[in-house]
C-alpha cells in the first residue's frame, strides 16, 4: 500500500524547470559579458556582444516560459501588483522585469554601468530560484538550503561559459574561449564538489535525488557526462589552444555541459517532488 | 479579535457532516468517488476542492483481558490552520492570499494567478491547486473533469489555469454574522467556532477535564513557540500529532531564506572575482 503524503507537490513541470534552466543562463551570460566589458580584444568584444544579446533574448523568453505555466497570459500582470521582500517569487517577477530593461539598454548603450547593473540582476535572477526552492516545506529542497543556491549559481556560469563558447566556436576566437573555459573549469568544479557535498548533507533525503533511476540518470548525465567530463576535455584542450582552429570536437564538452545543467535543474524538481509525498520527513521537517 | 476554530478530536465521531456542509456552501465540486479501503476514509486529503476532511487512524490494541484485539479510532476533522505567520501567504507573489479583518488567512481567487508557489510552502499539505475551464459568462468555472484525475498525477491540464484553493473560514458566512458551515453542521460540538482568546481558554479547560479522567490529552497548536506562530485553527489530540497526520513542529518556510540567500550571495562573489581575475589577466 503506497503511504499516504502529509505535504503537497507543485505542480511544476517541464515549463518551470525550463525556466530555471534558461534563467540560469540569462544571468550567467549577463555576468560574463560584464567580465568580458572589462577587456578589450577583438575576440572579447564578440564575446561580450554575444553575451549581452543572448542575455536580452533569454530575458525576452522566460517570462514566455512561465506564462505558459500560468495557463493564461494576462495573469503574469498579477506579480506586479506588489513587490514581497518575503516571497522569493515576487523577487524574481520584478528581477525579471528589470533585467528585461537593463539588458535592453546595456545592448544599445554598452555602458560599463549599465552591464555592471545586468550582471548584479542576472546573479540575483539565476540564485533566487534555489532560494525559491528552499524556501519551501519539500524536505529536500528546505534540506538543501545551504547548496541549491550556489548550485544554481555554478550551474548557471558554467551554462553561460559554454553556451559562448558554442557561439564563438567559428573564427579566430581563442583568446576568449580559453578564458571561458578557464573560467568553465573553475564554476563546473565548485558546483561538483557543492553536489558531492550536499548527497553527504542531504543523508537519505537525497535519495529521490541520488537513487533509483533518476539517480542514475542524474549521476551520469550531470556529474560524470555533464560536469566531469567537460573539466578534463577543458584542462587537456587549453594546453593546445591557440594553435588549433575550431574542430566539431570542440562543441562536445559544451554540449555535454548544457545538457548537465538541464538534468540538474529536472532532477531538483522531480526529486523534490517526490520527496514531499514521503512521509516520514514531512512530519520530522527540516529545521 | 480573531476568530477560528478549535476542533475537539475527542469528540468527533466521524460523520463528516463538516465536509459535506463545507462543499455545499463554498459550492465545491465533487472529487469523484472510490473505496480507498482505508477504513471510512474515502476522502483521503484536503485539497483545493476538499476544504474539511474527516481523518480516520485506526489504532488496534491488544489488552491481557481479552481475547481478541480491540481497534479504536483516532478522528478528527482536519482543514487548514490559519497559521499567525502562514507559509502561503508569504509566498504568494501576486498579493491574492491576504490576511482577512477577521484574522484569517483568505486566498483572494479573482486576484491568484495560479503560480503554484503557495502549495509547496504549506508546512502542512493543505493549499492546493485547482483546475479551471472558461465559462460561457467568461467566468472560471471548475474543470471537474480533470479535478481527480490531476490530484493524482500531479499533472496539470492548463486550459485557463489553475486557481489556489483551500478553507476560507466561511469569510463570506462571517461577514453575515453567521458561523462557518462545518461548525455550524458538527452535530457534537467537535467543531467549534468564535473568537481565539475564548476558544483557547475553553480548550485548556477541556484538557484539564480530561486529564482529569486520565485521558492524555493535549492541544495543537496553542502553547507551543513554533514559528508558525499559534494556530487559527487548533486541535485537541489524545495521541501523537503525527497519528493525525499533523507534523510533529512545523517549520515555516522562510526561516530557509536567510541561509539560501547567503550561500547565493558567497557564490555569487566568489565567480564573478574568480572571473575578473580569468578576465584581466593578459
Amino acid at each position: 500500500m503506497q503511504e499516504k503524503p502529509i505535504l503537497k507537490a507543485p505542480d511544476w513541470g517541464t515549463s518551470v524547470i525550463g525556466y530555471l534552466f534558461l534563467g540560469g543562463l540569462m544571468g550567467g551570460s549577463a555576468i560574463l559579458a560584464a567580465l568580458a566589458q572589462s577587456n578589450h580584444s577583438k575576440a572579447e568584444a564578440r564575446l561580450q556582444r554575444n553575451a549581452a544579446l543572448s542575455a536580452f533574448l533569454l530575458a525576452g523568453a522566460c517570462p514566455a516560459v512561465l506564462i505558459s505555466h500560468l495557463g493564461r497570459p494576462e495573469r503574469f500582470l498579477n506579480m506586479l501588483r506588489v513587490v514581497k521582500f518575503k516571497s522569493p517569487m515576487s523577487l524574481g517577477a520584478w528581477a525579471l522585469v528589470a533585467f528585461s530593461a537593463v539588458s535592453g539598454l546595456n545592448l544599445v548603450t554598452r555602458s560599463r554601468p549599465l552591464g555592471m547593473l545586468a550582471a548584479a540582476i542576472g546573479a540575483f535572477v539565476a540564485g533566487y530560484t534555489g532560494v525559491l526552492l528552499s524556501a519551501t516545506a519539500v524536505p529536500l529542497w528546505a534540506k538543501g538550503k545551504y547548496h541549491i543556491p550556489a548550485i544554481s549559481l555554478c550551474s548557471a556560469v558554467s551554462g553561460a561559459c559554454a553556451l559562448q563558447n558554442l557561439l564563438l566556436l567559428r573564427g579566430d576566437n581563442g583568446a576568449a574561449r580559453e578564458r571561458l573555459e578557464r573560467l568553465e573549469i573553475a564554476a563546473s568544479s565548485a558546483e561538483l564538489l557543492l553536489l558531492l557535498s550536499f548527497e553527504r548533507f542531504s543523508t537519505q533525503l537525497g535519495a529521490p535525488m541520488w537513487q533509483g533511476a533518476r539517480g542514475r540518470r542524474f549521476q551520469m548525465v550531470t556529474m560524470r557526462l555533464g560536469l566531469l567530463a567537460p573539466i578534463a576535455m577543458h584542462a587537456a584542450l587549453l594546453f593546445s589552444y591557440r594553435s588549433r582552429g575550431a574542430t566539431p570536437l570542440r562543441a562536445l564538452p559544451s554540449l555535454l555541459s548544457l545538457c548537465g545543467g538541464y538534468v540538474l535543474r529536472e532532477t531538483l524538481v522531480q526529486a523534490g517532488k517526490e520527496s514531499a509525498a514521503q512521509r516520514a520527513p514531512a512530519l520530522r521537517q527540516v529545521r | 479579535m480573531s476568530t477560528g476554530f478549535f476542533t475537539d478530536t475527542t469528540l468527533c465521531i466521524g460523520c463528516k457532516a463538516c465536509e459535506v456542509a463545507c462543499k455545499q456552501w463554498n459550492e465545491l465540486p465533487s472529487d469523484g468517488f472510490e473505496f480507498t479501503g482505508e477504513s471510512y476514509d474515502n476522502t483521503t486529503e484536503l485539497s483545493a476542492t476538499t476544504w474539511r476532511h474527516v481523518s480516520f487512524s485506526e489504532k488496534v490494541e491488544r489488552k491481557p483481558e481479552l481475547p481478541y484485539p480491540q481497534t479504536r479510532w483516532l478522528m478528527s476533522s482536519d482543514v487548514c490552520k490559519h497559521c499567525t505567520h502562514a507559509g502561503c501567504l508569504e509566498a504568494c507573489p501576486t498579493g491574492a492570499i491576504i490576511r482577512n479583518e477577521f484574522g484569517n488567512v483568505y486566498i483572494q481567487p479573482d486576484v491568484c494567478n495560479g503560480c503554484g508557489y503557495c502549495v509547496p510552502a504549506c508546512p502542512f499539505g493543505v493549499v492546493d491547486l485547482m483546475q479551471m475551464v472558461g465559462g460561457k459568462d467568461g467566468d472560471p468555472k471548475y474543470n471537474t473533469n480533470v479535478l481527480r484525475a490531476d490530484r493524482m498525477e500531479h499533472t496539470a491540464v492548463q486550459a485557463i489555469g489553475g486557481i489556489a484553493g483551500k478553507c476560507t473560514l466561511c469569510y463570506d458566512r462571517q461577514r453575515s454574522d453567521l458561523e462557518p458551515a462545518c461548525s455550524k453542521a458538527c452535530p457534537t460540538e467537535s467543531i467549534q467556532f468564535g473568537d481565539l482568546d475564548e476558544l483557547r481558554e475553553r480548550a485548556r479547560k477541556r484538557v484539564e477535564q480530561l486529564q482529569g479522567r486520565q485521558v492524555q490529552a493535549r492541544l495543537y497548536g496553542v502553547d507551543e513557540n513554533w514559528s508558525v506562530g499559534t494556530l487559527g485553527a487548533f486541535f485537541l489530540l489524545t495521541d501523537a500529532p503525527a497519528e493525525y497526520d499533523l507534523p510533529e513542529r512545523p517549520v515555516l518556510p522562510s526561516t530557509h531564506q536567510p541561509a539560501a540567500y547567503a550561500s547565493a550571495a558567497v557564490a555569487a562573489t566568489a565567480l564573478f572575482l574568480i572571473g575578473s581575475l580569468i578576465f584581466t589577466r593578459s
